[in-house]
This record gives structure tokens, C-alpha cells and sequence, in this order.
């Protein structure tokens, strides 16, 4: 009866190592998928109402979706502080800080600081021209990060399924 | 003028706590030149601040704070030279230029600023003057000349307030957001309960809005400075509305003398103009 339980216990936590991986995979395919929504929110805002920086942060800190209110919500914090740190550090800051907690990697993160260089700042077809180029940065992270799912996820959770077997046969 | 002085930089706002509080009740605008110390204008006149002079990054700040970091939100009226901040506090805008075809198009350097207080004074507005405009027959269209500086815009509004508060439905094309100060929708300066109000919009084209959406009694017109301006002021009229507006001239003569006002003249659309003189004192011109 040990023996048994001891199996499930090493197959099924060798399989909850696999799931996790495969879920961090997940979730940064979403994250990216949200965060070219975001884009065009911001873009469509930007447009349509001219709204403004602060006001746009405020809307977007109130967003459903926990990753992207996690960033907007501190970069809303930091903005509303009365400093002298200028909105682009702001910016940058808040993508920093709460970018791999919200499942983005390196590059993206850097994707979306280069984005403070302009918002803001210049007329409202250099802001659209930053966007869109964003944007289509993002959407080829999103592709790769969609690859990623497919193959390594999948190669994940099985070589994990089985290097838990391997090792209950190894104990037995 | 603590609200207006919101959007200095933390170091220029310290060197304005050196003001006596009655002095800063009576403050009326707050300039920056790069290169120079601040200044406060108290009764019309200039007076330095003592302190360091302001540097050219603070007047850039300054900018970047009152615009929320956002300058497309008010890239028109920075190509007027001036934006309106919370509370309809407004600052004008001076420096080096990028002209594209004949049009500002934005500042490279700002080289000064000048934060106009806005203040609101309830009873500005006598009730002679209410009286006058809002007879027992209806109400009359009024034009108000001054120069800068002298009122006209508190007069508008407290007007406005008064007829509104009395139940006339108002209605304020405020294209420079100094008469109500809209902020997330709502009035920051009381202008009334019947009033509805268009914010940062040209006045003409606010104007026509209201007129054919609000149905209003009463359309106030701040600072008629373009032919549209009049243009709107006319239609309004037209429409059996009623007009208060304001315009930049020292007195009639002076008014008559600019061709822009001659056809709102030739129309006939105010039957009240009265001239704001520099001890505030509003008096009838023509009738």
C-alpha cells in the first residue's frame, strides 16, 4: 500500500512539475495577447477621446485582467506621487518591477519601456506610429511565445510524466 | 493659488510659500522666464520673488506637469499658446517655435509662462447689471468690452451662475475651460444649476451644438475673437437665444474700429454693451 501511495506521489509531482511549466508557457502567451489589447485600447484612447496619460493609466489600472491592472495599478501609484521622476522612468518602472510577476520575459519588457519614449510626447501619429510598431513587436513575441506552447509544453509535461516513472522504477 | 501652483516644480513652489497669505488670495498670475526669478502679478503689477532664477528645464517641467505629460491632449490649444489646467487656472505659453506651412505647429524651447489665477467671485455679477440683462420681458443679448486683465471672464461667469440659479437654462460654449472648468465632467467653478456646458471646443462650433441640442435661453460666448466666433454669436441670436459674450477693446470706440465686429454690429444682435473699467466698474454704453 506504501508503495503505491510512494508512486502516485513521485509520478504525480513529477507531472505537477511538468503542468507548472507548461502553464508559465500558458501564461505568457495570454499576458501577451492582453497586453496587445492593451495597445490598442491606448491606441484607440489615444485617437478618439485624446485622453490623457494619467487618465489612460487610471482606465487601465481598473482592467479585469489581474496582470495588467498588477502594472498599471503601480504605474497609477508611482504617477499619482507628486516627485520629480519624470513619466517615462515611471513608465519603465512599473514594467520592470511588475513585468516578470505578470509573466512577461526579458524582451517584452523591453518592448514596452521603449514604448516610453513616446507616449506623451509627441503629437498623436508619432504616439500611433510607436503603438503600431509595439504592437507588431509584441504580436511576433506572442507567435513565438505560441510556438513555445506547442512544443516545449507538451515536451515538458511528458518528459516530466516520464522522468517520474523512470525514477519509480529505478526506487522499485 | 495653491491649486494653480500645482503644476510648478516642487523648488519653484517653495520659493511662492515666501508670499503673505493675503497676498496670495490676491495673486493674480504667477510668470516664469527662463533666466529670471519668479514673479507674482498682485494688482495688476509685477513683483520679483526673491530666490534663484528660474532655469529653462523648470519652465519645460512645468509644461510637462500642467499638460498631465500629455501633450497630445492639448496640442491644440498649446498651437494657441496656452493650455488650461485643473480649476481653469490658464497659462500661456511663450518660447522658440516650429512653423510648418504658416502654423504653429509646437514649442522647441519654452522660454516663459504665465499662470493666470482663475478666481471666482461670487456677486461680481450686481443686481443692477442681472436686472438690466434679465428684464421682466425676457432676457437681452449683452456684449462686455474690456481689456485683458479687467474681468470680463469672472463677470460671464458669475452672470451665468446668477440668470442660471434664477432658472434660465444656460448654456456655455467655454472652448478655453475658464468658465466652468470642467474636470472628469464636472463644473470645478459654480456656474449655476440649469447650465450644461461644452468644454475646449470652438466656440462656434459649441455654440451651434448647444443651441440645437440643449435648447438653451441664455448661450454665453467667451471672448468673441474670430469671424466664426461672431458667426456663432449671430445664429444663436437668430434662434431667439439670448447672448452674453465678451470682447477685447478699451471701449465702443475702439470696439467699432475692428472690421472683425462690424457685421455683429450690422446685425444688431445686442441690444446691451457695456465697457468694464479698470476700477472693475461695468457701465452701459449703448442701449
Amino acid at each position: 500500500m506504501l508503495k503505491m501511495i510512494g508512486i502516485v506521489l513521485i509520478i504525480g509531482s513529477f507531472a505537477g512539475i511538468g503542468v507548472s511549466q507548461r502553464r508559465q508557457f500558458r501564461s505568457h502567451v495570454t499576458v501577451l495577447g492582453d497586453l496587445i489589447s492593451v495597445l490598442d485600447v491606448i491606441a484607440g484612447e489615444l485617437s478618439y477621446h485624446l485622453t490623457s496619460v494619467p487618465e489612460l493609466v487610471k482606465k487601465l489600472a481598473a482592467d479585469s485582467r489581474p496582470q495588467i491592472a498588477l502594472i498599471f495599478r503601480t504605474m497609477q501609484d508611482s504617477m499619482e506621487r507628486d516627485d520629480s521622476l519624470s513619466l517615462t522612468f515611471k513608465w519603465m518602472k512599473a514594467f520592470r518591477d511588475c513585468g516578470q510577476e505578470a509573466g512577461l520575459n526579458e524582451e517584452d519588457i523591453a518592448i514596452l519601456c521603449d514604448l516610453s519614449e513616446f507616449i506623451g510626447k509627441y503629437d498623436l501619429k508619432a504616439q500611433q506610429r510607436s503603438i503600431d510598431y509595439a504592437r507588431s513587436r509584441l504580436s511576433r513575441q506572442l507567435e513565438i511565445a505560441s510556438a513555445e506552447l506547442k512544443s516545449k509544453g507538451m515536451v515538458y509535461r511528458t518528459c516530466c510524466v516520464a522522468a517520474g516513472i523512470l525514477l519509480v522504477l529505478v526506487l522499485l | 493659488m495653491q491649486q494653480a501652483a500645482q503644476c510648478l516644480p516642487a523648488q519653484l513652489r517653495t520659493t511662492l510659500h515666501g508670499l503673505a497669505h493675503s497676498e496670495q488670495i490676491q495673486c493674480e498670475e504667477i510668470r516664469l522666464r527662463a533666466g529670471q526669478p519668479l514673479t507674482v502679478t498682485l494688482r495688476g503689477r509685477e513683483r520679483l520673488l526673491s530666490g534663484r532664477e528660474v532655469m529653462q528645464e523648470e519652465l519645460e517641467e512645468t509644461l510637462r506637469r500642467a499638460t498631465a505629460y500629455s501633450v497630445h491632449t492639448f496640442a491644440d490649444s498649446l498651437r494657441q499658446g496656452f493650455v488650461t489646467v485643473r480649476g481653469g487656472h490658464r497659462i500661456g505659453v511663450c518660447g522658440q517655435t516650429a512653423v510648418q506651412e504658416g502654423h504653429l505647429l509646437s514649442y522647441r524651447h519654452i522660454s516663459s509662462l504665465n499662470i493666470r489665477i482663475a478666481r471666482q467671485i461670487k456677486g461680481a455679477a450686481a443686481d443692477a447689471l442681472v436686472q438690466q440683462i434679465h428684464t421682466g420681458d425676457g432676457l437681452r443679448s449683452a456684449l462686455f468690452l474690456a481689456p485683458p486683465g479687467r474681468g470680463k471672464t469672472t463677470l460671464l461667469r458669475d452672470l451665468a451662475r446668477r440668470l442660471s440659479d434664477s432658472g434660465v437654462r444656460t448654456a456655455l460654449a467655454d472652448e478655453r475651460a475658464e468658465l466652468a472648468a470642467l474636470y472628469e465632467g464636472k463644473p470645478q467653478l459654480d456656474v449655476g444649476r440649469h447650465t450644461d456646458v461644452i468644454d475646449g471646443c470652438p466656440k462656434a462650433e459649441a455654440a451651434m451644438i448647444l443651441v440645437k441640442t440643449m435648447s438653451p435661453q441664455l448661450v454665453v460666448l467667451d471672448e468673441i475673437t474670430s469671424e466664426a466666433d461672431a458667426q456663432a454669436a449671430q445664429y444663436a441670436a437668430h434662434c431667439g437665444t439670448a447672448v452674453l459674450a465678451s470682447a477685447h477693446a478699451w471701449n465702443l470706440e475702439d470696439f467699432l474700429l475692428r472690421p472683425l465686429y462690424r457685421g455683429l454690429m450690422e446685425a444688431q444682435i445686442f441690444s446691451h454693451i457695456f465697457c468694464i473699467g479698470a476700477d472693475r466698474q461695468v457701465s452701459l454704453v449703448r442701449q
